[in-house]
């Protein structure tokens, strides 16, 4: 009979050694080899134990440096302060389990020693009362607000996410579109806030959040204007010792009331920075930046962002404007003014950059028969079809991704011309999809494609996890490479005379699918395409990600060294890189175009 | 076994099951955090977001509170290692339900993991699945000691007072002897 473990008792130097390792001892490995086979097998398992205790400690000692420290610190009125997550000038917050609503909160807490009266704490009671009236989704929730135990706090709804700055620094300027998409989303929260009669006082990029979902009802990527806790204080004056100078109002700097005016100075200033990842003035002393307002050496943002359409650089800086009577007189003007800007006929979409988002991402992957009847139509509004010297289908390309598909040798006599539409069937309709369109599980997507000579065609889809699918070509399956010129395709194509089409199998976040046509086949996405598992006849189809050698590959078209991880790097998706690698590359006629689908 | 210090686990739970609110708070604030963070060293950073995971540690222990009134735990260790599992449980799941969300229905499972979670990173897929097979071979009490020590961090003292041990020295051992037994279960299972 085998000897299994619980028949044996572990010997004395096991123990020994285990002892160290729970002690934190350091233990030399190398030396503990054991006399026999048997004992050295032993103490191998024992030092995997220790490397995990070694990772468990690490990990939370990792975590605690972000706020997540053990027990409860203190209890305020009905609330449990759970663990310190910031703290300001004058006030501290925690993350709070509210009992009465088993759910936690933010607390806000005035410190005791802040040389504060309690006049001061009845106001900011007062204040912080007056904004939980407000109720808007841009705006912080706040619950309530009291004094207990001296302290005066307010408890509001606890985001998870990133501010605004946070974001700037870690990915840099944002595009247009996804700079306007924020700034309306923020004008929308100041005219909740100046119609509740509030000015906020310290709009900055530092108090806006871009929080994760915090629930499957609430989206992902909120923007969320909050820390109303500075806004009217005191006095003036004050604000400059505790607010951002960069961010303020020039009059208020001279010492003039707070108004909507200032607000909407302080929202300019903001889209400057989310534009430009700067700031117009040189940051200083507070004197230097007010003079830098009025000396002429403020950097127009059409001198830091050339690239940027006029109608936007004329918005942000009329709302950033030193002199108040040049700015918008509201928020709500800004917002007109911006939404302006924004694509004729289209309404804005809820885009919803996903960088905190939860769950995982729905896939476009699923391969299905279809099985109503082909609708046998145009689109609903056909786009003009792309030449190789105009870039395919500007006023759907928002700016955050790949730039101008351009072709790679303008001059080359091959021109490839595509016109390439990607639609969504539905009861039998088709339905054009463009950029920023939501997509939900059970839609039925395809690819409407004609080519001025014979082509080859990949679609590649990515998600919000930063994992890539092949959606075009299929083995064995649907049409295949090279398609024919002057033909409109439908792909993926038919099987047995019925189309076929990529199913939406799940929901939670972004895809990014991105559509390359070119007149020779590309070799590297021929590679990462060729290792997927063949369908079985008949069946549905899952297409397993792309292993990892073969988004190595994509990468190292992207120019993203092969050191890298995996993973999708901070702001920027495989795909989007492959495409700006591609796009350098000057081998022949390549049309590319890609679109971001929300699937939320 | 001597009556629970004041506002000792033991004794909040006590309450707990007695329906004071109060005391059920206060386990609620002295476990979560360390729970929350236990939990993410578990999950794949796809599998989900900081708040859902936030989320799913908070449901899971209301959930587990709520059915506190048939558990009878010996000491504080044996509630900890009651919410490790119904934690860990529930961990699995979400990653299971984060495989589902893909495209992976048919796919085999151990082929198709999502990333792996901090744990995994750090020592890798096998080892981490030794221990836990052998984990789940140990003896209550053993498991509780290993859980509190290794995964926790706790001290000898507070390991002590969790079993019901008189000294910090006794616990001291109890871990070791756990630990040790470990290696052997881990040893065995990988035959």
């Amino acid at each position: 009979m085998t000897e299994h473990a619980h028949d044996r008792e572990p010997d004395g130097r096991l123990i020994e050694v285990a002892a160290a390792v729970a002690d934190r001892t350091p233990v030399d490995w190398e030396q503990e080899q054991g006399r026999t086979p048997g004992q050295a097998r032993l103490l191998a398992r024992l030092s995997e134990i220790a490397a995990l205790q070694d990772a468990h400690d690490r990990l939370a000692a990792s975590s605690a440096s972000v706020g997540v420290t053990a027990g409860a610190l203190f209890n305020w009125g009905p609330l449990h302060a759970i663990e310190g997550i910031g703290s300001g000038s004058f006030a501290d917050v925690y993350r709070a389990w509210d009992p009465t609503l088993e759910r936690e909160v933010a607390l806000k807490l005035r410190r005791a020693d802040a040389g504060r009266s309690t006049l001061d704490d009845r106001r900011w009671i007062e204040e912080a009362r007056r904004l939980a009236r407000i109720r808007h989704p841009n705006v912080l929730v706040v619950h309530g607000a009291d004094t207990h135990d001296g302290r005066a706090g307010i408890w509001t709804e606890l985001l998870v996410g990133q501010t605004l700055e946070q974001w700037i620094v870690a990915r840099g300027a944002l595009g247009p579109r996804e700079a306007t998409v924020v700034g309306m989303d923020l004008c929308a929260a100041l005219s909740a806030v100046h119609a509740a009669g509030l000015i906020h006082g310290d709009v900055t990029t530092h108090n806006v959040m871009r929080a994760g979902s915090s629930g499957s009802s609430d989206g992902s990527g909120r923007i969320v204007l909050m820390d109303f806790g500075t806004a009217h204080d005191e006095a003036r004056p004050n604000l400059i010792a505790f607010g951002t100078p960069l961010f303020t109002a020039p009059e208020l700097l001279d010492g003039s009331t707070p108004s909507p005016r200032s607000d909407v100075y302080s929202l300019g200033i903001i889209l400057y920075r989310l534009l430009t990842a700067r700031y117009p003035v040189t940051p200083g002393p507070v004197a230097r930046i007010r003079e830098q307002l009025t000396d002429g050496s403020r950097t127009a943002l059409r001198d830091a962002r050339p690239d940027l359409p006029a109608g936007l650089v004329q918005a942000v800086e009329r709302a950033a404007a030193p002199d108040p009577d040049a700015r918008f007189a509201s928020a709500a003007a800004l917002e007109q003014a911006l939404g302006a800007f924004l694509p004729a006929g289209r309404s804005v979409a809820p885009r919803r950059p996903y960088r905190f988002a939860a769950m995982a991402a729905g896939l476009i992957a699923l391969l299905t028969i279809g099985t109503f009847a082909w609708i046998r139509t145009r689109p609903v509004s056909p786009e003009p079809a792309p030449t190789a010297s105009t870039a395919p289908v500007q006023e759907t390309a928002p700016p955050s991704v790949v730039p101008a598909p351009a072709p790679v040798t303008p001059n080359a006599p091959a021109m490839l011309r595509v016109e390439a539409t990607l639609y969504r069937t539905t009861a039998g309709s088709r339905e054009r999809l463009a950029n920023g369109d939501a997509i939900a599980p059970g839609d039925a997507l395809g690819l409407e494609v004609e080519t001025s000579g014979p082509a080859h065609v990949y679609v590649l889809d990515e998600d919000q996890r930063g994992q890539v699918f092949a959606l075009f070509p299929l083995r064995s399956r649907g049409a295949a490479n090279p398609v024919a010129a002057g033909v409109r395709h439908r792909l993926p194509g038919t099987e047995d005379g019925r189309p076929l089409e990529w199913q939406v199998t799940s929901a939670g976040g972004r895809e990014t699918i991105l559509i390359l046509v070119s007149s020779k086949p590309l070799d590297t996405i021929e590679q990462a395409v060729a290792g997927l598992a063949e369908p079985a006849p008949g069946a549905s189809v899952t297409y397993p990600s792309l292993d990892r050698e073969a988004l190595a590959r994509l990468r190292g078209v992207g120019g993203i060294t092969r050191g890298e991880p995996l993973q999708k790097a901070e702001g920027k998706s495989i795909l989007a890189s492959l495409a700006g690698g591609l796009s350098r590359r000057p081998d022949g006629s390549l049309w590319m175009r890609m679109i971001e689908l929300e699937n939320p | 076994m001597p009556d629970p210090a004041p506002d000792s686990t033991a004794l909040l739970l006590q309450q707990v099951r007695a329906g004071d609110a109060a005391a059920r708070e206060r386990l609620v604030a002295r476990h979560l955090p360390l729970l929350r963070a236990w939990a993410h060293r578990r999950l794949p950073p796809g599998a989900r977001g900081l708040a859902d995971t936030d989320d799913l540690v908070q449901v899971t222990f209301v959930r587990a509170l709520n059915q506190v009134q048939g558990f009878e735990p010996r000491h504080e260790g044996a509630f900890l290692a009651y919410l490790r599992q119904i934690l860990l449980n529930a961990v699995r799941d979400e990653i299971r339900r984060g495989r589902r969300r893909g495209p992976h229905e048919e796919v085999d499972p151990e082929t198709e993991a999502p990333g792996p979670s901090p744990l995994e990173t750090a020592i890798g897929r096998d080892a981490l699945e030794r221990y836990d097979r052998a984990f789940g071979q140990l003896g209550a009490e053993q498991q509780e000691a290993v859980f509190m020590r290794v995964e926790m961090g706790m001290t000898y003292e507070e390991i002590a007072g969790a079993l019901g041990k008189n000294s910090a020295n006794t616990a001291r051992m109890v871990v070791s002897r756990a630990l040790a037994r470990l290696a052997l279960e881990m040893e065995d299972g990988n035959d």
